[in-house]
């Protein structure tokens, strides 16, 4: 038990920059998340949303928002506690450590992350909520918010991809790839819910704009999952073949 | 802990990869000795080591350590033991006094009194981040660590590169990783010196793998080649050295030498050096030709060109 208590300590320290950095994320997602909401409610997609039909179809799309959100904070920890270190892991391996007490180090530390999301999740919705009744925005103050979080969803994909998969090239990659179809599948449906063409303006535009950017956390998703496996893997084969 | 008379016994140690098989490795590191592993890179020093450390699953072979199995006992035989390893294990993250936390959680046996008296003499501040250490800082670090819980083996991955003579004596098992490798002077010497306290009551023994001769030649007492994954040859380094003879010749002195005599021979434009493993038999056989004392890197160096072939131009 000491051990476990000694590993987790070790990921807690190692642990406080990427935390500080989800937080710069999660304001980031927080401004998204706003810019979405008031271009759905404020926007040339009122009318849309006003349907009976659409007002279904962008409230669950704020659903899926909010499970993104969660889902990207849950992330980021799960890389934490399964980021790959071969000094260290080597380091480790060479102590009296059993595999037992690895695992058990990792998923605690998992099982902590997720706990602490589902919160977040719910004070996230809860602003969200407070603020909905009252939302309007100049759109030059939305561009603006629209690149910053732009800038800083960059950023986190740039630093999960150099730190998970040692190359800011591998995972951009695998996480463009993933991004690029999640994207192509919320355009598609954006255009369709748009109904016409004449709808497609500036604000429809940057409005799914806004969503693709919501919906490229279904990468860091994914990378939960890679992350996850490496975990679990890490954790089973400890002493794998170099 | 078991009574041994080998710090380390290794027999028949097999690992196989793709494009590379560490084969049939055997040797012994007696209780209290210094042993130099040495290899070029790539020969399998490393894969040697992870084996030990049974960082890797071995394919075929006994691992004895402190007498001791080192997968049926490994918790046991890790608790006994420290690495030192080239590249520092440490997050930049961490700071000395988190390190202390956690080691104290990994070994039973972990001395926080010790590490804080080593980060004393070693002048290391215990709550700057490690990131911002210098090398000799971070090095120290880990060597501070490894000493702090009373470890009857240290081993030493490619560390031997700047080991000097002081280290003769009284050492038990040291396992580096090319721990002092880019260190300054001052800085070694005072790492240096704490590694001949670690081993002044003679129970303990060093483990040094490196691809550098020069120091091992100086500091060992026992030594083991390796190349491409084969044992070249392992022994106490006197009777290696003793045992071991160049011989000076000409071209056509070579001719006349019977190639199982010797392990291979260098040609030059004035004449020929050959090596041989049998130093008496050599000077009874060839008295007309001058016989010289090898160096250690001599010795490897000439092994390894047998692999190739008995007789090069350097």
């Amino acid at each position: 038990m000491n051990a476990v208590k000694s590993l987790i300590y070790r990921d807690l320290c190692v642990v406080k920059k990427p935390i500080t950095d989800t937080l710069w994320f999660i304001i980031a997602m927080g401004a998204a998340g706003l810019l979405i909401m008031l271009s759905i409610r404020c926007g040339n997609l009122r009318p849309m949303y006003e349907a009976e039909d659409n007002r279904l179809s962008a409230e669950f799309l704020m659903v899926t928002m909010e499970s993104s959100f969660v889902m990207t904070v849950s992330i980021i920890f799960l890389y934490v506690a399964a980021q790959s270190d071969k000094k260290w892991d080597n380091y480790i391996i060479s102590t009296p450590l059993t595999a037992e007490e690895f695992a058990w180090s990792k998923t605690l530390v998992s099982a902590a992350s997720l706990a602490l999301a589902l919160p977040v999740g719910v004070i996230y919705a809860v602003a969200m909520g407070a603020i909905y009744p009252y939302g309007t925005v100049l759109p030059h103050i939305r561009l603006v918010l629209f690149i910053v979080s732009c800038l800083v969803m960059l950023k986190s994909v740039s630093d999960i991809s150099v730190k998970y998969f040692k190359s800011d090239k591998a995972g951009f990659a695998v996480m463009g790839i993933i991004a690029a179809v999640v994207m192509a599948v919320m355009y598609i449906r954006f255009i369709f819910l748009a109904d016409t063409e004449d709808e497609l303006d500036i604000d429809t535009l940057i409005a799914s704009l806004h969503l693709e950017i919501t919906g490229s956390a279904a990468p860091f998703a994914a990378a939960a999952v890679i992350a996850l496996t490496h975990l679990v893997l890490k954790a089973l084969f400890k002493r794998r073949a170099d | 802990m078991a009574e041994y008379e080998n710090a380390v016994e290794i027999n028949g140690l097999t690992k196989k990869y793709d494009g590379f098989t560490l084969d049939d490795i055997s040797f012994a590191v007696p209780k209290g000795s210094i042993m130099g592993f040495v290899g070029q890179n790539g020969s399998g020093k490393s894969t040697t080591i992870k084996a030990m450390l049974n960082i890797i699953a071995r394919d075929d072979g006994t691992v004895k350590m402190l007498g001791l199995d080192n997968i049926e006992n490994e918790r046991e035989i890790k608790e006994q033991c420290a690495a030192v390893f080239d590249e520092i294990p440490f997050q930049d993250a961490l700071t000395a006094k988190n390190l202390d936390f956690i080691m104290s959680g990994l070994y039973k046996s972990w001395n926080s009194a010790k590490f804080k008296e080593y980060l004393e003499r070693f002048s290391l501040p215990s709550k700057k981040k490690i990131g911002k250490f210098s090398k000799g800082m971070k090095m120290k670090l880990q060597i501070a660590a490894a000493l702090s819980h009373d470890a009857k083996l240290l081993i030493m991955d490619e560390a031997t590169s700047n080991i000097d003579t002081r280290l003769e004596s009284n050492a038990r098992l040291l396992i580096m990783d090319e721990a002092t490798t880019g260190l300054d002077p001052v800085v070694r010497n005072e790492i240096l010196d704490i590694f001949l306290e670690y081993m002044a009551d003679g129970e303990r023994s060093v483990f040094m793998s490196s691809h550098i001769t020069t120091d091992l030649e100086k500091a060992a007492d026992c030594v083991t080649f390796i190349d491409k994954g084969r044992l070249l040859l392992t022994g106490y380094k006197d009777d290696i050295l003793e045992s071991h003879a160049m011989l000076r010749c000409t071209k056509k002195d070579l001719d006349e030498i019977d190639k199982t005599d010797y392990i291979s021979a260098r040609t030059t434009e004035f004449g020929a050096d050959v090596l041989t493993a049998d130093k008496a038999a050599a000077a009874r056989k060839y008295s007309g030709i001058m016989i010289e004392k090898p160096t250690l890197e001599d010795i490897i160096l000439y092994y390894v060109k047998e692999k190739t072939s008995k007789v090069w131009t350097a």
